[in-house]
C-alpha cells in the first residue's frame, strides 16, 4: 500500500480532483441532489428512521406519563371541588328550610303576639323511644326556663304536645296522639267544645279522639279543631288538627270525632315551647 | 364461691355489655322502623344475661336494668320497668336452670317470655286506667316481638362471651 501510494500517489490525487470537480458540476447543473449525496443519504435513511422511531417512543412515553399525572391531579381537584359544592348545596338546602321555618314563625308573631312573647326554641333530639308512647325529646330544659305542662308548638302555631318531664338540658314532650294527652278543644267553625284525648288504637295511626261533644254537634270532615283555652292551662286558639270522620261510641249514646293532627311528628326537627302566656288574651 | 374482685369484675363486664346494647338501641335501632315499629331490645337485656346466672343475682341485675330504663324511657307508671324486669330476670334464670339450658334457643324462649310479660303488663295498665285496648296492644306485642326476636341471637352471642369469660374457672 505504501509503495502503491508512493509510485502512483499523484495519479490518485489527480483522479480524486477530477471526480470531485465532476460531482460538483453535476450537482450544480442537476435538478436533484448529487449522486454521492444521494447514495450517502440512501444508506443513512434506515438508520435515521430507526433512531427517530426510538426517540419518538421515548417522547410518547414521557408525554403519556405527564398527561396521566396531570389528568389525575385535575381529577382529584375536580372531585374536591364537587365535594365542596355538594356541601354548599346541602347547607343551602338546610338554610332554605330554616328560612322557611323562620318566615312561618314571623307570620305567627304577627298573628299571635300574645304567644310569641315568651317562646323558647328547641331542637328535637329524639323521636319515639318506645312503641307504646308517642313522645319527643328536645335539647332544652329547666336551664332555659321550661316547666312540666308547658305547651309546645311548631313554627306555624300548630300544637305539638305538652312537656311531661324536664331536666336541666332536656325535656320530654308527650305529643297530641299519646294516650296520656288530654286537653280542652273547640271546633273552630261551630264553636262546639269537646275534649281532645289520645287513644292507644288511634295512636298507632297518628290520630286522636275528640270526645264529649255536645249531642247536637254537627261536625264535618275537614273542620278545624283548636284548643279552647278553658281553665287557663293552655293558650286558646292553637291548632290541634282537623276532623277526619265522626263516629258513634260503641254504646250508641255519644258521638266522637277522629282528628288528624296538623303536625307531622316524624318530620319535626325544631319546636317552640310557650313558657308563659296571657290566659285572658 | 368467687372472690369479691371476681364478682365485681363479672358484673362490670355484664354492665359493659348492657351499656353497649343501650348505645346500639339509642344510636341505631331507634332509627329503624319495620312493620310500623322500632326494635326494642331492653326486655332482652333483662332476660338473656339472666340465663347464664343464678336466679337471685339475675333478678338483681334485671332490677338494675329496670331502674336505668325507668330513668331514661317514658313509661305508663314511674316504676314500670323496675317492677317487670326483675320478674323477667327471675323467670329467665329459672327457665335456663330447669327447662332449657342457656344458649340460642333458650334466648329465643326468654325473649318471647320477656315481651309477653312487658307488653301484657302495659296492656293491663291501660285497661286499669280506663283506656283498655287489648286488640291493638296484642297486635303491637306481635309486631314488636317479630321485629326484635332476631336481635336475641347477637345479644345471646354477646352475653355468652361474657359468661364464658367470667365463668372460665368454674
Amino acid at each position: 500500500m505504501k509503495n502503491f501510494l508512493k509510485n502512483n500517489g499523484l495519479w490518485v490525487l489527480f483522479a480524486a480532483a477530477v471526480i470531485a470537480v465532476a460531482l460538483t458540476l453535476l450537482s450544480v447543473f442537476s435538478y436533484t441532489s448529487s449522486p454521492l449525496a444521494n447514495v450517502a443519504n440512501v444508506i443513512a435513511s434506515p438508520f435515521r428512521a430507526a433512531y427517530t422511531a426510538v426517540a419518538d417512543w421515548f417522547n410518547d412515553f414521557q408525554k403519556h406519563y405527564q398527561d396521566t399525572t396531570a389528568l389525575e391531579e385535575e381529577n382529584a381537584a375536580l372531585r374536591r371541588k364537587i365535594a365542596e359544592m355538594e356541601a354548599e348545596i346541602r347547607q343551602a338546602r338546610e338554610d332554605s328550610e330554616e328560612n322557611q321555618r323562620l318566615k312561618e314563625l314571623l307570620s305567627l308573631q304577627d298573628r299571635r303576639p300574645d304567644l310569641t312573647g315568651d317562646l323558647q326554641q328547641a331542637m328535637v333530639t329524639e323521636h319515639a323511644v318506645t312503641n307504646w308512647t308517642s313522645s319527643l325529646t328536645i335539647n332544652k330544659g329547666t336551664s332555659s326556663g321550661l316547666e312540666v305542662g308547658d305547651c309546645v308548638i311548631d313554627e306555624t302555631g300548630a300544637l305539638v304536645g305538652i312537656i311531661s318531664e324536664v331536666g336541666t338540658n332536656w325535656a320530654t314532650i308527650l305529643t297530641l296522639v299519646d294516650t296520656d294527652t288530654s286537653l280542652g278543644a273547640q271546633v273552630f267553625r261551630t264553636g262546639d267544645l269537646g275534649l281532645a284525648q289520645g287513644d292507644f288504637t288511634l295512636m298507632q295511626e297518628d290520630r286522636l279522639r275528640l270526645n264529649l261533644l255536645p249531642a247536637d254537634a254537627s261536625l264535618l270532615g275537614g273542620d278545624l279543631v283548636i284548643t279552647s283555652g278553658l281553665g287557663g292551662f293552655y293558650p286558646q286558639g292553637l291548632v290541634i288538627g282537623s276532623v277526619e270522620k265522626v263516629q258513634m261510641d260503641p254504646s250508641g249514646s255519644d258521638s266522637y270525632a277522629i282528628l288528624t293532627p296538623a303536625v307531622d311528628f316524624d318530620q319535626l326537627t325544631e319546636v317552640f315551647v310557650i313558657r308563659s302566656f296571657d290566659p285572658g288574651a | 364461691m368467687l372472690a369479691r374482685n371476681e364478682v365485681i369484675f363479672k358484673w362490670s363486664l355484664y354492665a359493659a355489655a348492657t351499656a353497649l346494647c343501650f348505645l346500639l338501641q339509642g344510636a341505631l335501632f331507634q332509627r329503624i322502623t319495620i312493620w310500623g315499629v322500632t326494635p326494642f331490645v331492653y326486655p332482652l337485656l333483662a332476660a338473656v344475661p339472666a340465663t347464664y346466672e343464678a336466679p337471685a343475682p339475675a333478678a338483681i341485675f334485671a332490677l338494675c336494668v329496670g331502674v336505668v330504663c325507668d330513668a331514661l324511657l317514658p313509661g305508663a307508671i314511674p316504676c314500670f320497668y323496675t317492677l317487670v324486669f326483675p320478674v323477667i330476670g327471675l323467670c329467665a334464670s329459672l327457665l335456663a336452670q330447669k327447662v332449657l339450658p342457656a344458649g340460642f334457643f333458650c334466648s329465643l324462649a326468654v325473649t318471647l317470655m320477656a315481651f309477653c310479660l312487658t307488653d301484657l303488663f302495659r296492656c293491663f295498665l291501660l285497661w286499669v286506667t280506663g283506656r283498655g285496648a287489648w286488640k291493638a296492644g296484642l297486635f303491637l306485642l306481635l309486631r314488636e316481638l317479630c321485629v326484635t326476636l332476631p336481635l336475641s341471637i347477637p345479644t345471646a352471642f354477646l352475653y355468652r362471651a361474657v359468661a364464658r369469660k367470667v365463668h372460665m374457672y368454674d
